[in-house]
């Protein structure tokens, strides 16, 4: 039986071997036709549980792979509850997965997570890491990767915060060097931001597009198609998009403003003889004290 | 109009124009719609002979228009004929625009005093015929009436013919019952809203436009001037010699009864001020003032050209564009003005130009010939430009209410239709408050929120909740809020007046505490006086344009 046991191990190994890329069930159970489906199952867990098969899932059906010493290394000693949940942060990859989905991913026990990540953690095979979203979250990931931005919140935060002051710097810059050129492109913007070192955290151009999209929903500047060529760049194309100084500002005062009633919080219960009243209004009565 | 705080300014208007019976009665009309005259009584509790003199003034002042409604007899009965009164509130709220009128009639038609001084007349007494207008200003220059004719009836020609003066309308038209009168409905704040389908005109619009003369009739100069044949007319000077050899033969023939008629011209038809006109006026002006800071003075002189020539044209005052003109006629138009005399082809080419690659659009060219602008006519798109006046309005007002950030966000949702509370948050760079920011705005009516359930049942924690700006709802909203600004304000300055009467009296002898209260209500009313007129420019940016 033991025999049997091991001759069936050997085999599938070396089928694995065979199929560099992955095993698929089909093939297995071809091949071991003749060997009960008890001891496959036996053998299969016994591969498992000694780190040396990997089971996959592709697709719908099942793909085994050999699994090299380095990693059969790794995970010695991980029972398999803490395999699944190894797997599962795997599987999330740079956004990292939160305690709670990763109880309903492993269909396990809280107390069994929790003890699944300890042992995880002491091994550095995965890490906490905070999120902006919310505060008190945090999601797990493999040790070795970075955190995607949208978990860091990207270059506008700095320890979990968001920067105001640091956007508004680059946004002063920005604005400052589209008023001075006149027409520029967003390459433009860019190179001129990074040229001044105002700054040494690296700014993608996505990041410039959202800073001048904001300028550009200010009313400071607009947005024209098809600019003239910048010398920098080789000659713009027509479908580029170029900013320039808005011609039509957003006012400033209006008529409705500079008057007490334009900017009172309680216009709306303001009435004759209400308790809100023009007669009675304080509002009125610093407007008109010389 | 339909504003809860517009039909408060108009009544408070007729308050402190013509005192409280004229303003009981015009309360009860604005806010009951068209009533009889029993129906009015029931309303005001006051006596038939005091109704009826106020209806006269209002009647007068055209703030109100009589019709008769004429019902199908019922059975054996005769069919019965219904006086009814609308109040005309638009009318009423002209009253805070006299000043702006008097200074466009000044600066149009000339330095001419008696010009300004007949307006004022007209504006003053709601109506007058030629006769009256006539004795007004000998009274007032203190001569003899023949010595002032000639000069008022040449002032007078020349307002007829810039149409700033009109006939007035048919004091009792005739209109057959609207059947299917919609109920006014009850908005959520108890003001009455009446609702109409878009495309349909308003019972207002539909009384008086069977009240109103036709076009032709509207500005026929009466009999007297046509045939004084004296200093000018309406035909041009070369026609002059002939058209009045032929005038002067008629009358030989006919003369009694021409003279009849003329007098009778004189003697009874009313005239009253155009309002139609001033606005207009107005309009291209604002229009004009917007172009010239968008791109620069002279492309607003070329629009300026091309708007005048359009007043040769107009069909109706919110025409949404004019008709197309020609270069030369953009030319022409342009060199008559001030501004425009040193106008050359090139430069109003390169103007035009401008005009017409700005982004708004609000110039387009068409029929283009040869790529050459040869043969091409312009069009000018006013809606465009008033919107984008109006749109900039608001915006400055979301902005020195509430903040820029709360700016970006309302002009984000302006731009992009609907979108989520997080995206909001992204695109406006403001992560933290945008949920605060949007409850602000969302509190006065200025963005709206819609529900879009996930799943079956609808749980709220699991739908999604898409915000959105409804332009429509904004406009109404802030024009509501502007007529409130200057309700409060002309309050105030009631109620200050009122506080200080005793002062008033003693003149001679004022003590320097006394005279302090003097100088300070003076200011006060400077102060206020010089807000309500700026706010009605944005009145008439934002219901009148």
């Amino acid at each position: 039986m033991a025999s049997r046991l091991g001759a069936t191990i050997n085999k599938i190994l070396d089928l694995c071997r065979a199929h560099s890329q992955g095993l698929p069930q089909k093939v297995l159970d071809e091949e071991l036709q003749e060997v009960e489906v008890e001891i496959i199952k036996q053998s299969l867990n016994v591969l498992l549980q000694k780190q040396k098969l990997q089971v996959f899932m592709q697709g719908e059906s099942i793909v085994y792979r050999e699994q090299d010493t380095e990693a059969a290394a790794k995970f010695k000693g991980l029972t398999s509850e803490d395999m699944l949940v190894y797997q599962a942060i795997q599987q999330a990859a740079n956004t990292g997965i939160w305690t709670a989905d990763l109880k309903k991913r492993t269909n396990l026990q809280q107390l069994q997570v929790n003890k699944a990540l300890k042992n995880l953690e002491s091994r550095s095979l995965v890490k906490p890491v905070k999120t902006v979203a919310n505060k008190n979250r945090k999601v797990y990931m493999l040790f070795e990767l970075d955190p995607s931005r949208e978990v860091t919140g990207g270059a506008w935060y700095t320890e979990q915060d968001y920067d105001a002051e640091f956007v508004d710097v680059v946004k002063q810059q920005c604005l400052h060097f589209i008023l001075k050129q006149g027409l520029a492109s967003l390459e433009d913007v860019a190179e001129s931001v990074r040229k001044s070192g105002i700054t040494q955290v690296e700014l993608r151009l996505e990041e410039f597009k959202q800073i001048l999209d904001t300028l550009v929903l200010d009313g400071d500047i607009e947005e024209v198609v098809g600019g003239a060529p910048s010398s920098s760049h080789a000659p713009v194309s027509f479908e580029t998009v170029c900013y320039r100084a808005s011609r039509s500002r957003i006012p400033e005062t209006s008529a409705l403003t500079s008057v007490p009633c334009g900017i009172c919080p309680v216009l709306r219960e303001c009435r004759p003889d209400g308790l809100i009243s023009p007669q009675t209004c304080i509002y009125f009565k610093d407007w008109l004290t010389f | 109009m339909a504003t809860q705080f517009g039909r408060k300014l108009a009544c408070e208007l007729i308050f402190s124009h013509f005192g409280e019976s004229v303003q009981k009665v015009c309360k009860s009309l604005v806010y009951h719609g068209q009533l009889s005259l029993p129906e009015i009584a029931h309303y005001t509790k006051m006596s038939t002979t005091q109704i009826h003199n106020s209806l006269l003034v209002l009647v007068q002042h055209s703030c109100v228009q009589a019709f008769k409604v004429e019902h199908d007899g019922i059975g054996s009965a005769p069919p019965r004929v219904l006086m009814l009164y609308i109040a005309l509130t638009d009318n009423i709220l002209h009253c805070m625009r006299f000043p702006k009128f008097l200074v466009l009639v000044k600066e149009d038609v000339g330095d001419q005093v008696s010009a300004e001084a007949l307006v004022e007349g007209l504006l003053e007494h709601g109506r007058l015929t030629l006769e009256q207008l006539i004795q007004r200003a000998a009274a007032r220059a203190g001569k003899a009436e023949g010595e002032v004719a000639t000069v008022v009836k040449d002032c007078f020609h020349r307002l007829l013919a810039n149409h700033y003066i009109e006939r007035c309308p048919v004091p009792e038209p005739s209109l057959c019952p609207n059947i299917a009168v919609e109920p006014a409905k009850k908005t959520a704040c108890g003001a009455e809203v009446s609702d109409l389908a878009p495309g349909s005109i308003s019972e207002e619009q539909r009384i008086m436009s069977a009240a109103a003369p036709t076009d032709a009739e509207r500005f026929q100069a009466p009999v007297s001037l046509i045939s004084m044949g004296g200093t000018h007319t309406e035909m041009g000077d070369s026609n002059h010699p002939v058209g009045q050899k032929r005038k002067r033969e008629a009358l030989q023939i006919d003369a009694k009864t021409a003279a009849a008629a003329a007098a009778m011209d004189e003697k009874e038809v009313l005239w009253h001020v155009n309002y139609e006109e001033f606005v207009r006026r107005l309009r291209h002006q604002a229009c004009v003032a917007f172009v010239r800071s968008r791109i620069d003075a002279m492309a607003g002189t070329v629009l300026e050209g091309m708007l005048d020539a359009t007043c040769r044209h107009k069909t109706s005052v919110k025409q949404h564009s004019s008709v197309p003109m020609s270069i030369e006629v953009i030319m022409d138009s342009v060199r008559n003005l001030q501004l425009g005399q040193g106008m050359t082809v090139e430069r109003l080419q390169v103007g035009l130009q401008q005009l017409v690659s700005d982004s708004a659009g609000y110039v387009s060219r068409i029929g283009e010939q040869g790529g050459l602008a040869e043969g091409s006519q312009y069009v000018v798109h006013l809606h465009k430009i008033i919107e984008l006046l109006r749109q900039n309005e608001v915006e400055g007002i979301v902005l020195q209410r509430y903040g820029q950030e709360c700016c970006r966000i309302f002009r984000l949702l302006g731009l992009n239709g609907q979108l989520e509370q997080k995206q909001i948050g992204e695109r406006a760079m403001v992560p933290k408050d945008v949920r605060e920011l949007l409850y602000r705005l969302l509190k006065d009516h200025y963005v709206q929120v819609q529900e879009v359930a996930k799943t079956t049942e609808r749980v709220a924690s699991k739908s999604i909740h898409l915000w959105c700006v409804d332009n429509q709802a904004v406009l109404h909203q802030v024009l509501d809020d502007i007529y409130h600004a200057a309700s409060n304000l002309s309050q105030r300055l009631a109620h200050e007046l009122e506080k200080e009467q005793q002062i008033h009296v003693p003149n001679a002898n004022l003590t320097n505490s006394q005279q302090e209260q003097v100088k300070r209500i003076q200011s006060i009313m400077t102060v206020l006086e010089a807000s309500l007129l700026k706010l009605d420019n944005a009145m008439l940016l934002f219901h009148d344009f």
